[in-house]
């Protein structure tokens, strides 16, 4: 995930990179190593794979694996990188996008922040009773 | 400067593989582990194409994703109890 970082800082997008390093870095790393400590993760249980079930999704992989070199064989044209928008810095220019044209999605997803927490409450309530 | 195709096959391969680990996996943390993974990979794409493009709106993109993921999270985990 810190690799991701490093990739976007390549790309230029500086404030999705430190997004990304805050986001899991800190919290989700933090948070999965607190819900296996909790869950004493066992070892998983083996099931047998039924053969019937096997013979068709190995088609199906083939196929699928067929489908998608086929279309990368297809593609002669590459894509080219844009050249650089110099007039605007990337994190202002994002900021401007949020709040002008994506301000309703923007307060949709803080309403959307709101009912998690009021189900992350219920959900904890429920466990206790 | 790297070129814009290695980016989307590094993408490809991480979606692939949180695909698979999601189906053949059996373990609850496991399987929203791949999740995570998948959202990446996706993220990935995004700030890819938005770079190519030279448009912010992928970048744009990629921070609803991680909130909305953010969103989903304790839901997952109050299941997984």
């Amino acid at each position: 995930m810190v690799a991701l970082a490093g990739l976007y800082l390549l790309l230029g997008a500086e404030f999705v990179a430190a997004v990304q390093i805050i986001v899991y870095g800190g919290a989700i790393m933090v948070l999965f190593v607190f819900v296996i400590m909790l869950l004493n993760a066992g070892v998983e249980e083996r099931t047998s794979i039924s053969k019937m079930a096997g013979a068709p999704g190995l088609l199906l992989v083939v196929a699928l694996a067929g489908f998608v070199a086929a279309t990368i064989a297809k593609s002669t044209e590459s894509v080219q990188a844009a050249p650089q928008t110099g007039e605007i810095a990337s994190t202002m220019g994002i900021s401007n996008m949020l709040f002008k044209e994506f301000v309703y999605p923007f307060e949709l997803t803080s309403f959307l922040i709101l009912v998690a927490v009021l189900g992350a409450i219920v959900l904890a309530q429920r466990e206790k009773s | 400067m790297v070129p814009t195709n290695y980016y989307l096959i590094l993408s490809a391969i991480l979606f692939g593989l949180g695909v698979f680990a999601f189906i053949f996996k059996r373990n609850v943390i496991t399987i929203f582990m791949s999740i995570e993974l998948m959202l990446n990979a996706v993220n990935l794409a995004l700030v890819t194409f938005s770079q190519a493009l030279g448009k912010l709106d992928g970048q744009v993109f990629v921070l609803f994703v991680i909130v909305v993921a953010a969103a989903k999270r304790p839901w997952d985990w109050g299941l997984s109890f």
